[in-house]
């Protein structure tokens, strides 16, 4: 069970971790215009 | 705005894709080749008769297993994600790649990988680690490749013409950085001599076999699963004309998966001596695996909605594709399960799931591409929809007859396994009845098997017709605007997107690198996980030499050394397997099927003798056996030079040898098996009568039966599982 000592630390860290990750991206902007990419992919070539 | 012309390098796509389709039909081969050995073990000698002995093992089973998988994985996969990825690169970045020359020396550097290791595998030279059989130098080799197509990728997306980088781009990214690290910490090797091929992975037991199945496990995940997912969210909206399904999803799906998929590794070894938390990481991680998988699945599938798949073969291998990932990650979480993995775990199940992702999902998806590739490339249709139909069928039906027995077949097997009388003794003693019951199953999957490959066969006529019809150019002439400095609001947010794909690599590295250290750092330091076993030894000279053969022959690709705590288990071969056991074995040998019985406690299960014909014919000693026959092991002269270097570069792993020990290996070797020889002329006065007509044959030539490979063999199966070992 010593395990359990490294277990919880490193979860509780990593899930703040990826929420503060997550919360950046929105803020930069990196969900505002996706969907045209899907698009653009399209577009090009023959 | 200003528009560049440019010229993409479709030369370098075309190498991959004919490599790619090259390697595919030798890796079905190989597979087939195995699959008939395991119906029919005497093959061999009906190549070779009566030279099978002077064969040195080169068509050995687990030899040209090895062949299979490495061909399959890094060869016929390996090339189309190349193909794939260099083709889709450059168009949607809007550039050629990086440097012609890098993309030469990558392609020609990894078939010569593949090349190598087909000599060094059919000679004996591999470490017996599944995926990562390959020697040090190759390992070496394999590392300075892939760095080759790092920077080439790297530097291609650093000159881009887009701002954005596209998902399928992450996935390449992800897939990148994950292989470089899995490769290299599971490859850690001390060689004996830098002049030998011959190494020592520089985990033991436990600590191997954990670092193994994190390696395994995300080989599938980062070779098998990630690349074919970057190819899939490019090639299925461009085969299609639709766009994909979700964007939104496939950036969730990116990230979840990389990061959920990496502490999967675990579920390869539940029950084993791993420790309990780890096993429960691997189940916990695995059932959680499902969801970014079924999302990424279900976005690949519903981009193909309202596409009329019926007329158009190359969606429906898309569809099949899908199809098939689904399947066998939904399939994956169920199998890492305690219940099911304690029912189907070692049989041939597991075989079918791989085969269902491989087959199905990485075969099926690269089908696809092969095809829609050689229309783009040599501008012009398909020679034969018609072809590719029936191509398709028969791939489809082909898995279907694969994978359906082998489910049977697994069941089957297990059931017999753990039947017990109402006196409570195994209702079949013999594992050999399982095998048995097997065969019908083994046959059918052949039949599936051969499907595959003629189906293989008709796609190569149809390229080989299409490609004549049409024409291909070497540079194709195509025009984009530049990415201006101007168009930046500053020159801070400039420089963070020219860093962009760097810091891209940075991160996924960092998502994927959290599951294993949280794995296996515990592993390695905490000494509660491995507990010691006093009377645990390390392996004589004599026991060290066999054991190198049983790594050579890839025997633990078939033979299991590992018993799990069930009572069918200890009924038949013995006390459970404990950690502390395995603490001087470099590498680990616990295996991952038992197409024969479990070895852990095999010593003096069986006299020296019995060991001797078994190897001579498997047959003679245990009828209807499907181990193929060893003769060269009784013919070949042991070779004992390196012996004192093996157990120097052991005493650096930590192996306590004493320098008294290593003094005298020589004379340690010499009592040891002249005991053996001793034993064996005693038990079975036919062989010594055999030894002496070789002797008077041969004279000067005779080489002592002591001196001989198989004495070696039998030293160390004689020792499995003697430490700890509780007599009855």
């Amino acid at each position: 069970m010593d395990v359990l000592l490294l277990m919880i630390p490193s979860s509780i860290f990593l899930g703040v971790l990826f929420l503060i990750m997550f919360i950046n991206s929105v803020y930069t902007g990196q969900f505002d215009d996706i969907d045209s990419q899907a698009i653009r992919i399209l577009l090009d070539d023959k | 705005m200003q528009i560049q012309k440019f010229y993409y390098d479709n030369k370098i796509v075309k190498s991959f894709l004919y490599a790619t389709i090259l390697w595919g039909i030798i890796g079905f081969i190989a597979g087939l080749t195995i699959a008939l050995l395991l119906f029919n073990p005497d093959i061999p000698e009906l190549i070779l008769g009566k030279n099978l002995k002077f064969s040195n093992g080169i068509l050995g089973f687990g030899r040209l297993r090895a062949l299979h998988t490495t061909t399959a994985i890094f060869a016929f996969i390996g090339n189309i994600i190349f193909a794939g990825s260099y083709y889709s690169l450059q168009r949607l970045l809007k550039t050629r790649m990086y440097s012609d020359f890098l993309s030469l020396l990558h392609f020609w550097g990894w078939q010569l990988f593949i090349v190598l290791s087909w000599i060094t595998f059919l000679m004996g030279i591999n470490t017996s680690k599944e995926y990562a059989e390959h020697e040090w130098p190759l390992d070496i080799m394999i590392t300075l490749v892939w760095l080759i197509y790092g920077i080439n990728m790297i530097g291609t997306i650093l000159n881009r013409r887009v701002k954005h980088l596209y998902v399928s781009i992450w996935f390449y990214i992800s897939t990148w950085t994950a292989m470089i690290m899995l490769h290299i910490l599971n490859n850690l090797e001390l060689p004996i001599s830098l002049t030998s091929f011959k190494s020592y992975s520089i985990y033991a037991g436990v600590q191997d076999a954990l670092i193994q199945w994190w390696y395994g496990h995300n080989a599938v995940a980062f070779i098998l699963t990630t690349p074919i997912l970057g190819l899939m969210y490019y090639f299925i909206p461009k085969a299609s004309g639709k766009p994909v399904f979700s964007y939104r999803l496939s950036i969730i799906h990116f990230w979840s998966l990389i990061f959920i998929y990496i502490w999967a590794g675990p579920h390869h070894l539940i029950y084993t001596s791993l420790p309990g938390w780890a096993q429960a990481l691997g189940t916990v991680f695995s059932i959680m695996l499902l969801a970014p998988s079924w999302g990424g699945m279900l976005n690949g599938l519903l981009t193909l909605r309202g596409s009329n798949v019926k007329k158009n073969p190359i969606l429906k291998f898309f569809v099949v594709s899908v199809i098939c990932y689904g399947m066998a990650t939904f399939e994956g979480p169920l199998l890492a399960t305690k219940t099911l993995n304690s029912i189907v775990h070692f049989t041939d199940w597991i075989v079918a799931h791989a085969h269902l992702g491989t087959l199905g999902w990485n075969g099926f998806m690269t089908f696809g591409i092969i095809y829609w590739l050689i229309e783009k490339l040599w501008n012009t249709k398909l020679f034969s929809l018609k072809l590719a139909n029936i191509h398709f069928w028969m791939g489809t039906l082909g898995i279907v007859l694969y994978i359906m027995p082998m489910y049977f077949g697994s069941v089957k097997q297990a059931e017999i396994l753990k039947a017990f009388k109402l006196d409570g003794t195994l209702l079949h003693k013999n594992f050999i009845d399982s095998v048995i019951a097997l065969k019908p199953f083994y046959i059918v999957r052949f039949i599936g098997g051969s499907l595959y490959l003629i189906g293989a066969f008709i796609m190569i006529y149809n390229i080989y017709k299409t490609i004549q019809k049409g024409y291909f150019i070497n540079n194709e002439m195509t025009e984009a605007p530049t990415l201006l400095k101007s168009s930046y609001h500053n020159k801070y947010f400039h420089n963070l997107l020219e860093r962009k794909p760097i810091q891209m690599t940075i991160l996924s590295l960092i998502v994927v690198a959290i599951g294993g250290i949280i794995e296996i750092i515990p592993t390695l330091v905490i000494k509660s996980n491995i507990p010691i076993i006093k009377n645990v030894k390390p392996y004589t000279p004599l026991e060290l030499e066999g054991r190198d053969i049983y790594i050579k022959e890839n025997c633990n690709s078939c033979h299991s050394q590992q018993i799990r705590p069930f009572r069918d288990e200890v009924v038949r071969y013995g006390e459970y397997s404990k950690a502390g056991e395995f603490i001087y074995d470099h590498p680990f040998l616990w295996g991952s099927k038992r197409t024969g019985p479990d070895l852990s406690r095999e010593g003096g299960k069986n006299p020296s003798s019995w060991h001797y014909k078994h190897m001579l014919n498997p047959r003679s000693t245990s009828p209807n056996s499907i181990m193929p026959k060893y003769p060269w092991l009784i013919f070949n002269e042991l070779d004992r030079s390196n012996i004192q270097n093996k157990m120097k570069t052991l005493v650096k792993l930590g192996v306590p040898y004493t320098k008294e020990e290593i003094k005298n290996a020589y004379k340690d070797m010499d009592i040891q098996s002249n005991k053996i020889v001793l034993d064996i002329y005693n038990e079975a006065t036919e062989i010594k009568k055999e030894i002496n007509i070789q002797k008077q044959q041969k004279g000067s030539k005779f080489i002592p039966l002591e001196k001989r490979e198989i004495i070696a063999l039998i030293a160390y199966l004689q020792r499995l599982g003697k430490d700890i070992k509780i007599e009855n």
